[in-house]
């Protein structure tokens, strides 16, 4: 007769060597600005761009406002003839943030090996409008034309133009995890590189949620600031009176590479992708675990990764929504990995002055761990009139300052319990 | 024998045409329910609380939600798995996910409905207030990563994940990242696989206008008024044939499968499925529906995985397809094939399962993988699953002497994906 | 059909519970699993069942009364004065779950089945749609 065990053997796997990871290209599209560059500055200088919704006529609902994105114009010169029925307002400003990355990245084809290169992004999930539901999709008229396009609201097919964009043929990943897809992306697409699965990946995430589904269901979970009269002061991460968060949208992409190539083919290497940790929560659907568990693991296995300690840290852009529960565990999550009140290591959310990107959020906060890392600046923390005594971690000053840092980590906490950790680092010149 | 070799043992499956890993393989043996029209690849009248154990996970789900979680509590009875088994941070789950649509959510249709006027108009700040009195959990419903979170809670796994929303490649990425992550020695175990939802009308609809479905399917399906069950044959999915209608059936369903080392496999007394040897994806990169008809990337894409399993084409005895019926990717798959193969007079045998289960987009992929092992053990590839011609150079009778296969997935966006196992000798 | 046990099914409905499981003294964290989510859904579910409309954060407003936040609460955690008031404004729950240090956000891990079926007793008696906003008693969080 055979015994079974009951609890696992001990197995020890080693892991394999990793190879260094750059980032070469950044390109975004928030509302803050339409590229990287004006939206680092907008972040710099605190501007609050949040206004009543003009994306769809909002009153009436209990959450009215939203960071949105402004005097977008899709450069239609990058598209095949034919291509722009597979994107939707959320995906299209991915398309330039992605031509601005690969610009800034100096990518031609000759230099990349295609079969080596890849997409993984991470995108949300989006819908038509209320009046097409009305007028198509309630009538049952599948016959419609409207549904030749209707393809565009697949969350997959951003990711195929920007396979087409970079000639990618190494693979092309789509991911959504709600609010953690793009730090995931970023995560995988990275560890494409370091164990040898690609040479060069563009990754990254888009999204806009500024729709009348979402308005009404993030509403019906009190999820929202009901802050409709005073909106540039609405998305208040750690200050005492926060009252949900605000929709922001927008898309920001990133060329990772293998450091030796990228040194080969002379790139300029802005930073470098030094760890990744993901973790599941397994807690409950939106409630945190009330000691953090989730975000606590993730950022011990990022910091593992990366092989440091975490006093390395300088900065860490925090998930951070406005909501009450959401940025006091997150708190205590920070407090627990890197020591209450640090005094080498500060934290901010710049949902204060993005709003809400959802599946775009980690990776533009990732980049602004990058740009802060690559400037040693620490953005300003924003909107906060008291704050939270409850939230034991120093946040960065009110105005922006020099810091010097080597590393720094930006989390990710997404609806379903999925939990990311991404640590940029500077890179020596 | 290696104690680090990676091997599934357990395989969840949910389809139209079978519940659970031996009534699947009982259906393909004996043609079982051979299905003749669209609502046949469907499960609209699937019901989860028959199939989840814990009922509460799903109070705020959609239907294509239950189908994937049942789907995982299929599995955890199949693998005989006992949670706690593994520690839960050395657990991952991964996913192909269906994504989610705002029509399969009566919270926002009811507001909907309520906020159109009698001209059929809707008002953007009539249904602000109509929504108002929708389902506080409307928006967790619409949630594409509920399998993943409720799944997780199932098996007490807090470790690495991911959510792949990838079409017919999803469950493949799930299988592949889980299994790289084990070879890393980041996690000990991986349940890994898709759920697929094709229900929604506007699929079929859009698949159509796309020039993706079969056609008197198309017509047959939104106007939702066929019998069940028609006698005509022709109605079923047939890939790669010249002679037969062209396009896709879509079809709802999930396949989940637990993927882990084989020392540990063995130390809990599990039942081998089959070895997991390697994995590898690639894309066109030429857009959406446009692809190479030269298959260069799946071909690259086969040639990685069976570098990454360490072996080459003529170690294999059997291939089983995606054949999806879009008659322009089945022949770049043809294609690949025959190239790998060298048209050689040796080639594997070949079987497809997507007549008998149709199209599971997200989902597919998986249930091939617990196929493998009982198809080196039979005679020839069941009719069911063979491909109606003869194709050459493929063969019926899979040679035992050569003891991995291929399983391939291609979507018409240009997307591909391969894995190779090994059987699995009893 | 007596209002706990119209409240017993909506709740048992609601947490896909077994009825015989959700009994008056049943705490709906504690013993049937309930999440923050689950208690708007509850209230939404009553609304119906009843139609009626519950004010959200009531518990809190009436445990209040005319102390101040001060004397209600001190860095979030509930006072004696405001414990003694919470405990008589729910009669319902056992006296030892008001434990001394209770937080604010720990309320709502005092709320039997019998507390809903109370407010809803208390509402229908009132015999009035007051229009409330829709706050809910519990935060939700979001990520």
């Amino acid at each position: 007769m055979t015994t079974t065990a009951t609890s696992a053997p001990n197995q020890s796997v080693k892991r394999p060597q990793k190879r260094r990871v750059v980032i070469t290209g950044i390109g975004a599209v928030t509302p803050l600005g339409n590229t990287l560059s004006d939206t680092w500055n907008g972040l710099l200088e605190g501007k609050l761009v949040a206004a009543p919704i003009k994306r769809f006529d909002a009153a009436d609902y209990p959450s009215q406002i939203a960071y949105e994105v402004a005097d977008f114009k899709l450069r239609r010169e990058l598209l095949q003839t034919g291509e722009e029925m597979y994107l939707n307002d959320a995906t299209s400003f991915a398309v330039n943030a992605a031509a601005e990355a690969m610009e800034q990245a100096q990518l031609t084809s000759v230099q990349v090996d295609p079969s080596r290169t890849a997409v993984c992004f991470g995108n949300g999930l989006t819908c038509p409008g209320l009046d097409w539901y009305s007028e198509v999709y309630v009538p049952k008229k599948f016959d419609d034309p409207s549904f030749t396009n209707h393809i565009r609201f697949f969350a997959d097919q951003i990711s195929s133009v920007l396979g087409r964009m970079i000639g990618a043929q190494g693979g092309v990943t789509t991911i959504h995890t709600a609010c953690a897809s793009s730090g995931q992306a970023l995560g995988e697409a990275y560890e494409m590189i370091a164990y040898g699965d690609a040479d060069l990946v563009l990754t990254g995430g888009s999204d806009s949620m500024i729709n009348p589904f979402s308005a009404a269901g993030f509403a019906l979970l009190g999820a929202l600031s009901h802050r409709n009269d005073e909106p540039k002061t609405a998305s208040r991460p750690f200050d005492r009176d926060r009252d949900g968060f605000v929709f922001g949208e927008g898309a920001c992409v990133l060329i990772f590479e293998d450091y030796e190539r990228a040194i080969q083919r002379g790139a300029n290497i802005i930073a470098e992708v030094c760890g990744y940790g993901v973790t599941e929560s397994a807690y409950r659907i939106t409630d945190l675990h009330p000691e953090g568990r989730g975000p606590i693991e993730a950022m011990e296995m990022a910091l593992n990764d990366a092989e440091i300690e975490s006093s390395a840290v300088g900065y860490v852009n925090v998930h951070g929504t406005s909501t009450q529960l959401n940025d006091r565990i997150e708190a205590l999550a920070i407090a627990k990995v890197f020591g209450e009140y640090s005094q080498s290591m500060f934290v901010s959310s710049t949902k204060s002055m993005t709003g809400h990107m959802i599946a775009a959020a980690g990776a533009i906060e990732f980049a602004f761990c990058v740009m802060a890392l690559k400037h040693q600046l620490l953005p300003p923390s924003i909107n906060i009139f008291e704050a939270d005594p409850d939230c034991r971690i120093s946040l960065t000053p009110m105005k922006v300052t020099t810091h010097a840092m080597r590393y720094a980590l930006s989390n990710s906490v997404g609806f379903g319990g999925s939990n990311t950790a991404i640590i940029a680092g500077r890179i020596d010149t | 024998m290696s104690a680090d070799e990676l091997v599934v043992t357990g395989l969840g499956a949910v389809t139209a045409a079978a519940i659970g890993s031996q009534a699947h393989w009982d259906c393909f043996q004996h043609l079982g329910k051979s299905p003749r029209s669209a609502e046949d690849y469907g499960l609209a009248q699937f019901k989860a609380t028959e199939h989840v154990r814990d009922r509460r996970q799903l109070k705020s789900v959609s239907h294509a939600d239950g189908i994937g979680l049942s789907a995982i509590n299929g599995l955890i009875t199949d693998s005989g798995y006992q949670v706690g088994y593994y520690s839960s941070e050395r657990i991952g789950v991964y996913v192909g996910a269906a994504g989610a649509t705002v029509a399969d959510n009566d919270g926002y249709m009811d507001a909907l409905i309520a906020a159109t006027g009698p001209n059929g108009q809707v008002s953007s700040p009539r249904f602000g207030k109509t929504s108002t009195t929708s389902r506080p959990v409307t928006l967790l419903v619409g949630l594409a990563n509920n399998v993943l979170c409720y799944g997780s809670l199932l098996l007490d796994a807090r470790g690495p994940n991911s959510n792949y929303v990838s079409s017919s490649t999803s469950a493949h990425l799930a299988l592949i990242n889980a299994a790289k992550r084990l070879a890393r020695g980041q996690i000990d175990m991986a349940v890994a696989g898709g759920y697929s939802l094709a229900t929604d009308p506007a699929y079929a609809a859009m698949f159509k206008k796309l020039g993706l479905l079969r056609e008197e399917v198309a017509e047959e399906r939104v106007q939702d008024n066929s019998p069940n069950n028609s006698p005509n044959n022709s109605y079923a999915l047939r890939p790669f044939q010249s002679d037969a209608p062209a396009g896709t059936i879509l079809a709802d369903g999930a396949a989940f499968v637990i993927i882990e080392r084989r020392a540990a496999a063995t130390a809990r007394g599990a039942k081998v499925l089959a070895q997991y040897c390697g994995g590898a994806i690639g894309s066109d990169g030429l857009g959406p529906k446009r692809f190479d008809p030269n298959g260069v990337a799946l071909i690259a894409t086969i040639t990685r995985a069976l570098s990454a399993a360490g072996i080459s084409s003529n170690d294999i005895g059997l291939v089983l397809s995606g054949a999806s019926g879009v008659k322009a990717v089945d022949q770049v798959e043809l294609r690949a094939l025959r190239q790998i193969f060298n048209y050689g007079a040796h080639s594997p045998a070949l079987a497809v399962t997507s007549r008998v289960l149709g199209n599971l987009l997200e989902a597919g992929g998986i249930i091939e993988l617990a196929l493998v092992s009982e198809l080196y053990k039979s005679d020839r590839i069941p009719e069911s699953i063979s491909p109606d011609v003869a194709l050459a150079p493929f063969q019926q009778i899979v040679n035992r002497a050569k003891p991995y296969a291929l399983v391939l997935r291609s979507s018409p966006w240009g997307e591909y994906s391969c894995v190779v196992v090994k059987r699995e000798v009893v | 059909m007596k209002t706990i046990e119209r409240v017993r099914a909506v709740i048992a409905d609601a947490l896909y519970a077994d009825l015989d499981k959700v009994t008056p003294t049943a705490i709906l964290m504690a013993d049937l699993g309930a999440e923050s989510i689950d208690f708007l859904d509850i209230m939404f579910r009553l609304e119906k069942e009843f139609n009626i409309r519950l004010p959200r954060g009531e518990i809190e407003q009436k445990a209040r009364g005319r102390l101040s936040d001060a004397e209600f609460a001190v860095e979030g955690r509930i006072t004696d004065a405001g414990l003694g008031n919470l405990r008589a404004m729910m009669p319902e729950v056992p006296a030892a779950a008001f434990k001394a240090n209770l937080h604010l956000r720990e309320i709502p891990t005092l709320f039997t089945v019998g507390t809903f079926a109370r407010m809803v007793q208390e509402q229908l008696d009132l015999e009035a749609g007051v229009n409330v906003s829709a706050t809910a008693d519990t935060a939700v969080p979001l990520s």
